[in-house]
């Protein structure tokens, strides 16, 4: 095994991590966008940063496999082969595999998976793509073998047609040409080309001839001559692989000796110091213009000495030409002929590649014959290319390439930082730079949740201070009273008193702050929880044969790390049955009236001290009379209900625990089973669950759950002797009940109030063993509502609201229902808290009699329910 | 031996910080880790390392052209590339950059070796 550490490990661990959470969404958005090259670009990196830290860390599988995703992403970045459905289900399984090869890691310490099977499957893909591949290239060789068949007859071919060429070329140098010469050329040309047997070329060549023919005088002109030498490319482009210039032996020459591959960043500096001088070379007047000469032959001073420096001695000779030539035509300006400079020019052009974009715009502006254009001229002379051009025309690329990436990156330098950032701001990472990478510190949870606990200390901490400032206030009041000090001692005990107090509000303050600043460092964005949901939602879809489209909102709200892990599965458990039993088939849905394609919104909300949680799909809704049908079946409301009970009430009874698991209705309603497991799991860290539905439009579920678990507002109460925490989130309201309140129907304890039957729960006959209160004349019932659970729970006193922070029981403990944890109170004892949906199954019997009380009196067969139901 | 001051650019930050664990317990010090070549010459510019490790695929300014830009105002600059890229185009296109070495991400071991010859 390699020599890790456990540092290292984790930090291996974070990389796959951050890089699969990157992977997965950025995998869905590519299935939607399968050209996005962006989305491509990221994947492959991500899948590239996994690999490099599997082969670092030395594991293998993990390296294999991240290789092969690469190899397949890579083939679709270079257009060889586009990412089909099951390249994807291979990629998002790929995905699955590199998680459990961590776990695997993390619990072996070594790669003991077998993924052979799937790195098989891998490389299927990977072949069919390499295939392809292959078979492009043969094509392509195959083209080449056509060519190849009579390279040797095509290569003197060309070698002839370009001396002949050439010699056109030479001719057009001096003063005149006359008819006959170019003609016996031409007609030399056609001899060759009628020996290749290209018949389309010599009719082209014929019609040159003719129109050569036809010209009245016996000298050309050598505006004639080029346009003719233009005519005579044009025919060869298709036909000759003839240099990008006319003088192609000097060319030769000149491109073999500089070989500039060596140092490029040296000659691109050249190549800017020529732009940034050499204009005057690249503009060329069409009079001879003495500022002109004098701009030229400054600027060929200076890049003469630079070309020196360089060692690039064939654009020294060049420079010296043009120097001699611009001598001579200062002393006979009539001599002045643009062409004389403009082929010394052409000759640079050829040997400093790139050289010829630097001036084109600049050139073109001016009213002078400009290189440029001649440029261009040549360069559709030059159709293929042979091995001299084949370099010439990379290197070319390179320098162009080059450029334009340091010019993307002069502009990055110009621009302000932020404006970049602002550009792109899915892409910034928390970490731009190394510096900035301070700002985020990964702490391991356990120390923060030690923090917590100290927090918690400080909160029970500033309990009891508050509570020892009330007592002694008491004792100075006592003091007062009694007169038991002397004044001045009094005044004195009064001012510590004063001073106590106002430290002590400011501890509380501050601990405050301490403690929703921890709280926050365990909060994190639900993106966490939904990153999953989208997978889901995919490979969900497409089992079923649908289309879903999911939307998330809001993913950035915070929520604690324990209530988050907490709230995963109910959510799973309700985009499935949004998937499975909301959304249609596409057929129906057509039928219906709507889009094909389903959609399901996930958005995240903070309102107050809670995350409110929306699913909402735009499926077939709640058959509401189903399920009412079903419910009264079942017993769990009346047919009086059915006309009084609003629809919030009809739809929330698909969480009753019958309804859900009875297979009809999830037939007949379209929602799954199960559902009221998950309601009981959001009550348990405090939430609330509520549904809303509309037929044939769309159901929506909304969780609304407590941001944090650790720590709630409670009710601390007594019973008996036990002091006791009631969650104030569920209280709605308290008072005041004497013993006559208390009736008995059929062993159930109620209490009447506002007109309502309530079940009333004694909780000193729950809890055995709480010992005796002081005997009042009354109790206190405090109301409490969960779900559509309404109880009132009986207690001996009420004591203090405050902020409690929870702590578990110990396993033993949690085995018997009823409390959801422990707290220590200001006064260092310790109250048990509530567990309220435990404590509420008690009032479920009750409510069950209460329906069927309900229907007798429907019936007019109960005589005495008059007194109950009001 | 001479501890060198050695700047990193790689865009993992795993690969960053293993990098600068490595250099660390051998004695060297680690002036900086930039995520990709634009940063990585900032950073060359702000301070002069004896030494740069450079990852070659990044996002943005890739490695081959983020030591162009280094060499390109500083032509002695030390590099070494360290990749995962096979490309034997780029693994050219690379050689010819006058650096140090090519070395894989697997074979960091090798890094020390290099690390020991330029510091002797």
């Amino acid at each position: 095994m390699a020599d890790f550490d456990k540092d290292m490990w984790e930090d291996f661990v974070i990389e796959v991590q951050e890089n699969l959470e990157e992977f997965e969404p950025n995998l869905l958005l590519l299935e939607q966008e399968p050209s996005d090259r962006a989305i491509l670009n990221d994947c492959f990196r991500n899948m590239h940063s996994i690999k490099g830290a599997a082969n670092y860390m030395g594991f293998e599988k993990m390296a294999t496999l991240t290789h092969k995703v690469e190899n397949i992403l890579d083939n679709a970045r270079s257009g060889i082969k586009t990412l089909d459905l099951k390249a994807f289900d291979l990629l998002f399984k790929s995905v699955d595999i590199i998680r459990s090869l961590l776990k695997d890691l993390e619990k072996n310490g070594k790669e003991t998976l077998d993924i052979s099977e799937f790195l098989d499957e891998l490389s299927k893909v990977q072949a069919v793509e390499e295939n392809l591949k292959e078979k492009q290239k043969k094509e392509e060789d195959a083209n080449q073998d056509l060519i190849d068949e009579d390279e040797e007859l095509i290569n003197i071919f060309q070698d002839e047609i370009k001396n002949l060429i050439n010699q056109v070329v030479d001719l057009s140098k001096e003063e005149s040409l006359s008819k006959k010469e170019l003609l016996s050329i031409l007609a030399d040309i056609e001899r060759v080309v009628n020996y290749v047997g290209k018949e389309e070329i010599l009719t082209r060549l014929n019609e040159l001839k003719g129109s050569i023919e036809a010209k009245s005088s016996d000298q050309l002109s050598s505006n004639e001559l080029s346009s003719i030498l233009e005519k005579l490319t044009e025919i060869f482009k298709d036909e000759v692989e003839l240099e990008g210039n006319y003088q192609d032996n000097q060319e030769n020459e000149y491109s073999i000796k500089v070989n500039f591959d060596e140092d490029q960043e040296l000659y691109q500096i050249f190549l800017d110091f020529f732009k940034e001088i050499g204009k005057p070379l690249a503009s060329l007047p069409s009079n001879f213009d003495y500022n002109w000469a004098q701009q030229c032959q400054d600027a060929i001073e200076r890049l003469k000495s630079s070309a020196n420096y360089m060692d690039y001695m064939e654009v020294v000779k060049i420079f010296e030409e043009w120097e001699e030539r611009l001598a001579e035509v200062s002393t006979t300006p009539e001599e002045y002929r643009p062409e004389i400079f403009s082929n010394l020019w052409k000759k640079l052009e050829i040997i400093l590649p790139g050289l010829s974009d630097l001036f084109l715009k600049d050139t073109k502006k001016e009213d002078t014959i400009c290189p440029g254009d001649v440029i261009e001229v040549v360069k559709a002379v030059e159709p293929t290319k042979d091995d001299q051009d084949l370099f010439t025309c990379s290197f070319d690329n390179i320098i162009d390439d080059f450029k334009q990436q340091s010019k993307g990156a002069d502009t990055s330098e110009v621009e302000p930082y932020e404006t970049a950032i602002s550009e792109e701001p899915n892409r910034l990472e928390p970490s731009k730079f190394f510096e900035k990478n301070v700002q985020t510190v990964r702490v391991n949870l356990e120390k923060v949740e030690n923090l917590l606990e100290d927090v918690a200390e400080l909160v029970v901490l500033r309990s009891s201070m508050s509570r020892n400032t009330a007592l002694l206030k008491e004792l100075y009041t006592f003091c007062l009273e009694k007169r038991m000090l002397p004044t001045s001692e009094l005044r004195r005990l009064k001012e510590i008193l004063l001073g106590f107090s106002e430290d002590v509000s400011a501890f509380e303050r501050v601990v405050h702050q301490l403690q929703d600043g921890v709280m926050r460092i365990r909060m994190l964005p639900v993106a966490h929880l939904f990153n999953k949901i989208p997978r889901l939602v995919r490979d969900l879809s497409k089992r079923l044969k649908k289309e879903v489209d999911i939307h998330i909102i809001g993913s950035e709200t915070t929520l604690d790390k324990q209530v988050m892990e907490q709230l995963s599965d109910p959510l799973i458990h309700i985009i499935r049955n949004a998937v499975d039993h909301g959304i249609e088939m596409p057929e129906e849905r057509r039928a219906h009236g709507k889009s094909p394609v389903g959609s399901i919104v996930l958005s995240a909300t903070q309102e107050g001290n809670f995350v409110v949680i929306t699913v909402s799909d735009d499926g077939r809704g709640i058959d509401k009379d189903a399920l009412s049908k079903k419910a009264l079946k079942l017993g769990l409301i009346s047919k009086q209900d059915l006309n009084h009970l609003d629809e919030t009430h009809i739809y929330n009874l698909i969480f009753a625990p019958g309804i859900s698991t009875a297979e009809e209705i999830s037939e007949i309603s379209g929602r799954g089973v199960g559902l009221d497991v998950v309601k009981k799991k959001i009550e348990t860290i405090g939430g609330n669950i509520v549904v809303n539905s509309k037929k044939g439009f769309g159901t929506q579920i909304s969780l609304r759950i407590p941001l944090t678990l650790a720590i709630i507002k409670g009710l601390v109460v007594k019973v008996g002797q036990q002091a006791m925490v009631i969650p104030v989130s569920a209280i709605s309201e308290i008072f005041r009940v004497y013993s006559t309140d208390i009736s008995q129907v059929e062993g159930y304890e109620i209490i009447s109030r506002r007109q309502e039957t309530l079940p009333f729960i004694q909780l000193k006959k729950i809890f055995r063993g709480t010992g005796e209160s002081f005997r009042h004349k009354y109790s206190f019932a405090i109301r409490v509502r969960l779900g559509e659970l309404d109880a009132c729970l009986g207690v001996d006193e009420l004591v203090a609201q405050q902020e409690i922070v929870i702590k578990p029981l110990s396993d033993y403990l949690m085995d018997r229902p009823g409390f959801a944890g422990a707290t220590i109170l200001g006064d260092g004892s310790i109250a048990l808290i509530l567990d309220l949906p435990a404590v509420l199954e008690k009032a479920k019997g009750f409510i069950k009699k209460r329906q069927q009380l309900l229907e007798m009196e429907a019936l007019g067969i109960g005589q005495d329910t008059s007194s109950l139901l009001h | 031996m001479k501890l060198l001051r050695v700047l990193i650019v790689d865009d993992s930050s795993f690969m960053r910080k293993r990098l600068k664990d490595t250099l660390e317990k051998a004695g060297h010090q680690v002036v900086g880790a930039a995520q990709n070549g634009q940063e990585g010459y900032e950073l060359f510019k702000k301070t002069k390392p004896d030494l740069v490790i450079m990852d070659v695929a990044m996002q943005g300014v890739d490695g081959i052209e983020g030591v162009r830009l280094i060499k390109r105002d500083f032509p002695h600059a030390k590099i070494i590339f360290m990749s995962l890229v096979e490309d034997p185009k780029i693994r050219e296109e690379a050689s010819r950059l006058n650096i140090l070495g090519f070395i894989g991400k697997r074979e960091h071991d090798k890094l020390l070796e290099i690390i020991n010859e330029l510091s002797l």
